[in-house]
C-alpha cells in the first residue's frame, strides 16, 4: 500500500489518507482481504498522529470499502471491488446525464461535444 | 538495597585509595599511641567516606534520580546509615587489629577503644546526616566540622574520666545507649527530611 | 485506566514562578508533546509528575497513582529523563546496569546492552567523561530497559546533533506502536514533536496555552504571506496573529477564512508555535 501526503493539498490529512485507499481499493490494487497496516504503524511511518490514522480507517469503514476485526486488523471489505466500480459507473452515468441536459440547453450536437471531450483528454495527457 | 550499597561500593572503589591509605595509618598509630584521638579519628576518616558518598550523591543529582526509581525514600536513608555502620564497624575492627598486633590484649582498653568508637560514629551520623540531607553537602559544611570538632571533644574527654572510672561507673553504659538512641532518632528524622523534600530547580 | 496521567487544578508556586494546571490530560497510548518557552513550566510539570515535587494544590494523577513519591509501584512502570537528575556520574553503564537490575522489578538486561550497543556507547566509559548527547542515550537507554508502560521525557533531544535525534525518534516511534506504551515528551524543538505526537499542549509562562490533536492543529491554521499594502484587504476579524517583517508581512488564519486571493500555506508547528508566541494571538 502506497500513501503520500502532500503539503499542497488543502484537504485534511485523514481525508487524504482516504481517498488514496480508497482509489487504490477501487483499482484493484489492493484487493479483497488484503490486511491493512495497523493505525498506529502507519501513523509511525507516516509521521502523523494515530488519532488521524484511525480517522481515516473509520470513515473508509463506513464507507464500506473495510471491515475491522477485533484483535486482528483491517481487511479491505469482501467485494467491494466490484460493488465500488458498480458505484463509480453509476456516479459517471449520473453525470453524463447532467452534461446531456446543459448541452441540450445550450443546443450543442453529439460532435461538439465529443471534441469538448477529446480536447479534455488531450489537454492532460 | 544491596543495590544501593553496590552502587556505593562501586563509587568507592574508584576514588578511596588514598583516604583508606589514611586510615590505616591512623588505625596503626592508635595501636602503637594507645590514643583515643587517633582512634577516633579512625573511625571519622572511614565516616568520611561515607559521608562524600551522600555529597556525591546530592551532586551528580542522584538523589533526585533515585527517588523517582521505585525505591521508598526510607530505603535510601537506610542505605546511607547502613553504608555508616559499616564503616564504624570496619573502624573498630581496624583498632583492634592494630591494638592487638601491637601487642595490647587488655580486654578493657580494647572494649574502651570499640565503645568510644561505636558512640562516637553513632553520634557523628546522627548529628551530621540530618544536616547534610537538609541544607546540602556544601552549605552544611561549616556546621558539621563544628559538630565533628565538639564530638571529638567531647568524646576524647569522657572517655579520659571513663578510664579513671571512679567519678562515674555508668558512663560506658549510658554513653553508647544514648548514642544508640540518637541515632534511631536522626534516621526518623532524615527519613522524614527526604520525605518531605522538594526538588526544585538547582 | 484511560488516561495514564491527569492533572486537575494542579498549582505549584517556584519563588516568582507560579504553575497553574487547570486540566491537563495525557491518554493512555499515545504521544503526548508539551512545547514550551525555557521557564514556561515544562521542568516543574515534570517534576511533579514524578514525585520529585508536591503541588500546593490540586490532584496529580499518574498510572492511576495520586501519590507518586509513596508508590513504589507506579514508579516502576515508568521510564524518565529529567533536568538536575542523573546516574552517578563516576559510574559506568556496565555498573549503573548492574544497580539498577537491583531496583527495577522487570530490567531487562539484554535489552540494555542491546541498546548501548544500538547507540555505540562505551560500557566502561565513566558517565562523566560522556559528552551531553552520550549522557542523554544512556539515560534513555536505562528508561527503556525495564519494560515501562509510560515514559515522561524532559527535552531529551535538546543539544544532541541532528542524526542522534533522529535516531531517538526512531526508537521513541517504535515503542509507540504499542498500544499500552504512552509517552509524555517536552522539547522546545517542534519539528521532533511534530514528527512524533498525536497530541500538542503548548505551555506558556505556567499556563496551559491549548491542548489539541496535532493534525487537526495542522490542518486548520494556515499561513499567508502579505505586504504592507495589501494588509487592508484582509478583514481584520479572520487575522489570528501576524508577524510584521520589513517587506513582507506574515498572517496565521484559519483556513476556512482565506480569501481566494490570498495562497494558503500550510504551517509548521514551529511556525504556528512562534506566531502564537509573538504574533499577539487572539483566541
Amino acid at each position: 500500500m502506497d500513501i503520500i501526503l502532500s503539503n499542497n493539498n488543502p484537504d485534511p490529512i485523514y481525508l487524504q489518507i482516504v481517498e488514496q485507499i480508497r482509489a487504490q481499493i477501487v483499482q484493484g490494487i489492493l484487493p479483497e482481504g488484503t490486511l491493512l497496516p495497523s493505525i498506529r504503524s502507519l501513523a509511525k511511518d507516516l509521521r502523523i498522529s494515530v488519532i488521524t490514522t484511525k480517522r481515516a480507517y473509520d470513515e473508509l469503514e463506513r464507507e464500506g470499502y473495510i471491515q475491522t476485526v477485533a484483535a486482528k486488523g483491517s481487511y479491505v471489505a469482501a467485494r467491494s471491488h466490484e460493488q465500488l466500480k458498480e458505484e463509480y459507473l453509476r456516479k459517471i452515468e449520473e453525470h453524463m446525464r447532467s452534461i446531456k441536459l446543459l448541452s441540450d440547453f445550450l443546443g450543442l450536437s453529439d460532435e461538439e461535444l465529443g471534441m469538448m471531450y477529446q480536447l479534455l483528454t488531450k489537454g492532460e495527457a | 538495597m544491596k543495590a544501593l550499597l553496590l552502587k556505593d561500593w562501586y563509587l568507592l572503589r574508584k576514588r578511596w585509595g588514598l583516604l583508606f591509605g589514611v586510615v590505616l595509618l591512623f588505625s596503626v598509630l592508635s595501636g602503637a599511641q594507645a590514643s583515643m584521638l587517633y582512634t577516633l579519628m579512625t573511625t571519622m576518616m572511614l565516616l568520611m567516606i561515607s559521608l562524600n558518598t551522600l555529597a556525591y550523591d546530592q551532586h551528580d543529582g542522584w538523589d533526585a534520580y533515585a527517588s523517582a526509581l521505585p525505591v521508598s525514600r526510607t530505603q535510601l536513608v537506610l542505605g546511607k546509615y547502613l553504608l555508616a555502620g559499616i564503616c564504624i564497624v570496619v573502624s573498630v575492627m581496624l583498632v583492634l587489629l592494630a591494638t592487638i598486633g601491637l601487642g595490647d590484649r587488655r580486654m578493657d582498653n580494647l572494649l574502651g577503644n570499640a565503645l568510644a568508637q561505636v558512640s562516637f560514629g553513632f553520634f557523628f551520623v546522627a548529628c551530621n546526616f540530618p544536616l547534610i540531607l537538609k541544607f546540602g553537602f556544601e552549605k552544611s559544611r561549616v556546621y558539621y566540622l563544628v559538630v565533628t570538632g565538639v564530638l571529638i571533644g567531647l568524646t576524647s574527654l569522657l572517655s579520659q574520666s571513663a578510664l579513671s572510672s571512679s567519678s562515674f561507673p555508668a558512663l560506658p553504659f549510658v554513653v553508647p545507649f544514648s548514642a544508640l538512641l540518637a541515632i534511631l532518632l536522626s534516621f526518623k528524622l532524615s527519613v522524614f527530611l527526604l520525605k518531605t523534600k522538594e526538588f526544585s530547580e538547582t | 485506566m484511560e488516561h495514564a496521567i491527569a492533572c486537575t487544578n494542579v498549582r505549584k508556586k517556584l519563588g516568582s514562578f507560579s504553575l497553574d494546571l487547570e486540566h491537563f490530560c495525557v491518554e493512555k497510548g499515545t504521544v503526548h508533546g508539551l512545547i514550551g518557552a525555557n521557564g514556561s513550566g515544562k521542568t516543574t510539570t515534570i517534576k511533579l509528575l514524578l514525585g520529585l515535587m508536591k503541588p500546593d494544590e490540586g490532584v496529580v494523577s499518574v498510572l492511576s497513582s495520586t501519590d507518586i513519591a509513596q508508590d513504589t509501584d507506579a514508579r516502576n512502570r515508568m521510564g524518565f529523563t529529567v533536568d538536575d537528575a542523573s546516574v552517578p556520574s563516576l559510574l559506568n553503564p556496565r555498573e549503573m546496569g548492574a544497580v539498577l537490575a537491583g531496583l527495577y522489578h522487570d530490567w531487562d538486561d539484554t535489552a540494555y546492552h542491546q541498546l548501548l550497543k544500538q547507540f555505540k556507547l562505551d560500557e566502561k566509559k565513566p558517565y562523566r567523561a560522556c559528552s551531553r548527547g552520550m549522557k542523554v542515550k544512556i539515560l534513555l537507554a536505562i528508561a527503556l530497559s525495564h519494560k515501562a508502560s509510560l515514559l515522561i521525557l524532559d527535552e531529551p533531544t535538546s543539544g544532541l546533533d541532528p542524526l542522534s535525534r533522529d535516531e531517538i525518534l526512531s526508537l521513541l516511534s517504535e515503542y509507540s506502536k504499542d498500544e499500552e506504551h504512552t509517552i509524555l515528551i517536552t522539547s522546545h524543538i517542534t519539528s521532533d514533536l511534530e514528527k512524533l505526537c498525536d497530541y500538542i499542549t503548548v505551555l506558556d509562562e505556567g499556563k496551559i496555552r491549548f491542548t489539541e490533536e496535532k493534525d487537526a492543529l495542522l490542518d486548520s491554521y494556515r499561513l499567508v504571506r502579505t505586504t504592507h499594502s495589501a494588509l487592508a484587504d484582509f478583514d481584520p476579524e479572520a487575522i489570528l496573529a501576524k508577524r510584521e517583517g520589513e517587506f513582507q508581512i506574515e498572517l496565521l488564519m484559519h483556513k476556512e477564512q482565506i480569501p481566494s486571493f490570498a495562497e494558503p500555506i500550510r504551517v509548521t508547528l514551529e511556525e504556528l508555535v512562534i506566531l502564537l508566541a509573538k504574533g499577539g494571538f487572539k483566541g
